[in-house]
């Protein structure tokens, strides 16, 4: 085995990935849950969605309504686009139909999402969304009555009733821009904020940072971006909705499943090597994508300084390990696991990682704080 | 001796636990992800050290997983070293390891544990 330096096998494009990570977890650090889905819409996405926005939401403890709205609100938002955005010939290929998100903004909630409309409908869809904005709740009511009475429904079973419980539902109005895109096609991006109201300058600045957001998505070929809770019970809702979006073909069964198993030590590995208590505490972000045909999964927490020398070490070492010796040492250490006394930390999730890669695990740290650093990891499946 | 079953229903995190093997089974199946594998694991390993100095015929030992944590398979590991030592537990219990025929991980894991433990190990691709 050549020892190479561990460094020299972080290459750029993996450097400017694993930058890229951090950066979105700076520009995000007050903002948790954050949730963002970029491919292809499926209703069967919805349980997986509405379970990773109830488990990242438990912890602000809201009344039972509030919670039955914002489901409501997450799976009409979800269903909407599921049904009316548009497949194009673009995304067809690139399987790629728009992006759909939600996030707290400091005591706001705000659901995104963006997809591809044909540029006719354009005018249509804006002066049905205009009047919607226009009406207050009496209005809205009487007019969501008029439009269940009304036979001329299209053929989707819309007549634009989503829009309106939308509206009525959020108490806000419905913030949209349209952006024209190639050939006939528009994106149409719409956000619905609840908890508050629209007019705080964050929830409107926020629709062009989730068009930002998605221009970043679309670059580097990211599929799924979570950042919030680590805890133990985001881990299935985030393993459903990783096996339902990479599932089907777009990656084979067996590297669905290592990814699976990554983001399961990762997200242990979070709770174990992440600060205790605090804001921070278990704050984690996951992103998952694409590249030169393989998948990529990073993660990024912060740990405490005392941490770092630790993972250092450790991950350097596995970097140089090819398949047989990660076996080998995988091996020993489950071994002498079952001598130590300490059942909580067998030190098996990194290894376990290295092994389900098909590339050395990439890493980096900046500094957070006086005595913490922000963690970021890069595996290659 | 008369064992009576050990039953845990399975969840979306903690497998489901059948261990009859009066009537010579035993069944893991499902996925292990708990937090706490310590906690889950303890009171099976705990009722399978009682277990192995009383079997006295042919049991199959089911395992099927589709994901289970680094924690989880330490604990796995051991259950599986409790049956090996003791030589009743070891004569008459045959493992099978079912793994879907494309889940590389979990065959790697299977050849691992069957490489590690001295028991009769089969791999069984479903």
């Amino acid at each position: 085995m050549a020892l190479s330096s561990p460094i020299e096998k972080q290459s750029e494009h993996i450097q400017y990935a694993l930058d890229s990570l951090t950066q979105l977890f700076q520009e995000m650090k007050d903002h948790h849950p954050c949730f963002n889905f970029r491919g292809k819409f499926e209703d069967r996405f919805t349980n997986a969605i509405l379970d990773i926005a109830n488990t990242a939401m438990e912890a602000q403890k809201h009344s039972v309504m509030v919670n039955r709205k914002l489901s409501f609100l997450l799976i009409e938002c979800f269903q909407n686009v599921v049904r009316h955005g548009q497949k194009t010939a673009v995304t067809v290929t690139q399987k790629d139909e728009g992006m759909f998100g939600f996030r707290n903004l400091e005591d706001a909630f705000v659901i995104n999402s963006i997809n591809f409309i044909e540029k006719n409908d354009k005018v249509g869809l804006r002066s049905q969304v205009e009047e919607i904005n226009a009406l207050d709740s009496a209005g809205l009511r009487s007019l969501y009555k008029k439009n269940l009475h009304n036979n001329d429904l299209s053929a989707k079973g819309g007549a634009g009733l989503g829009l309106i419980e939308l509206a009525r539902k959020s108490g806000n109005q419905l913030l949209y821009q349209f952006e024209d895109s190639i050939n006939n096609y528009t994106l149409f991006h719409q956000q619905i904020t609840f908890l508050h109201t629209d007019a705080k300058e964050v929830v409107k600045e926020n629709m062009a940072e989730q068009a930002q957001l998605y221009r970043k998505m679309e670059r580097e070929n990211l599929h799924l971006l979570y950042k919030g809770d680590f805890s133990q019970k985001s881990i299935v809702p985030l393993l459903a909705i990783l096996q339902q979006s990479l599932g089907e073909g777009a990656v084979s069964d067996a590297t669905a499943r290592k990814a699976g198993h990554v983001l399961i030590e990762c997200i242990q590995n979070v709770s174990k090597h992440g600060v205790a208590g605090g804001p921070e505490a278990r704050q984690g972000m996951i992103a998952i994508g694409q590249k030169d045909g393989k998948l990529f999964l990073q993660c990024a927490n912060i740990i405490n300084s005392s941490e770092r020398t630790f993972l250092t070490e450790k991950l350097q070492f596995l970097q140089i390990l090819d398949k047989e010796e990660l076996k080998a040492m995988h091996k020993t250490a489950i071994k002498a696991s079952l001598r130590f006394e300490n059942k909580q930390k067998s030190g098996l999730g990194l290894i376990e990682i290295a092994r389900a890669c098909s590339e050395p695990i990439a890493f980096k740290f900046d500094r957070w704080s006086d005595d913490q650093y922000l963690f970021a990891l890069h595996a290659i499946i | 001796m008369l064992l009576s079953p050990l039953e845990i229903a399975i969840t979306e995190e903690t497998p489901g636990i059948y261990f009859a093997p009066d009537k010579g089974v035993m069944k893991i199946t499902g996925r292990s992800l708990p937090e706490n594998a310590h906690s889950f694991f303890q009171p099976i390993i705990d009722w399978t050290r009682e277990m192995v100095v009383h079997i006295n015929h042919e049991v199959r030992f089911e395992i099927q997983l589709d994901y289970f944590n680094s924690s989880s398979g330490r604990f796995l590991y051991e259950l599986l070293s409790v049956i090996e030592s003791s030589s009743k537990s070891r004569n008459h219990l045959h493992i099978v390891w079912c793994v879907e025929k494309d889940d590389e991980l979990m065959i790697e894991k299977g050849e691992e544990l069957r490489e590690l433990l001295n028991l009769h190990f089969e791999l069984s691709l479903i």
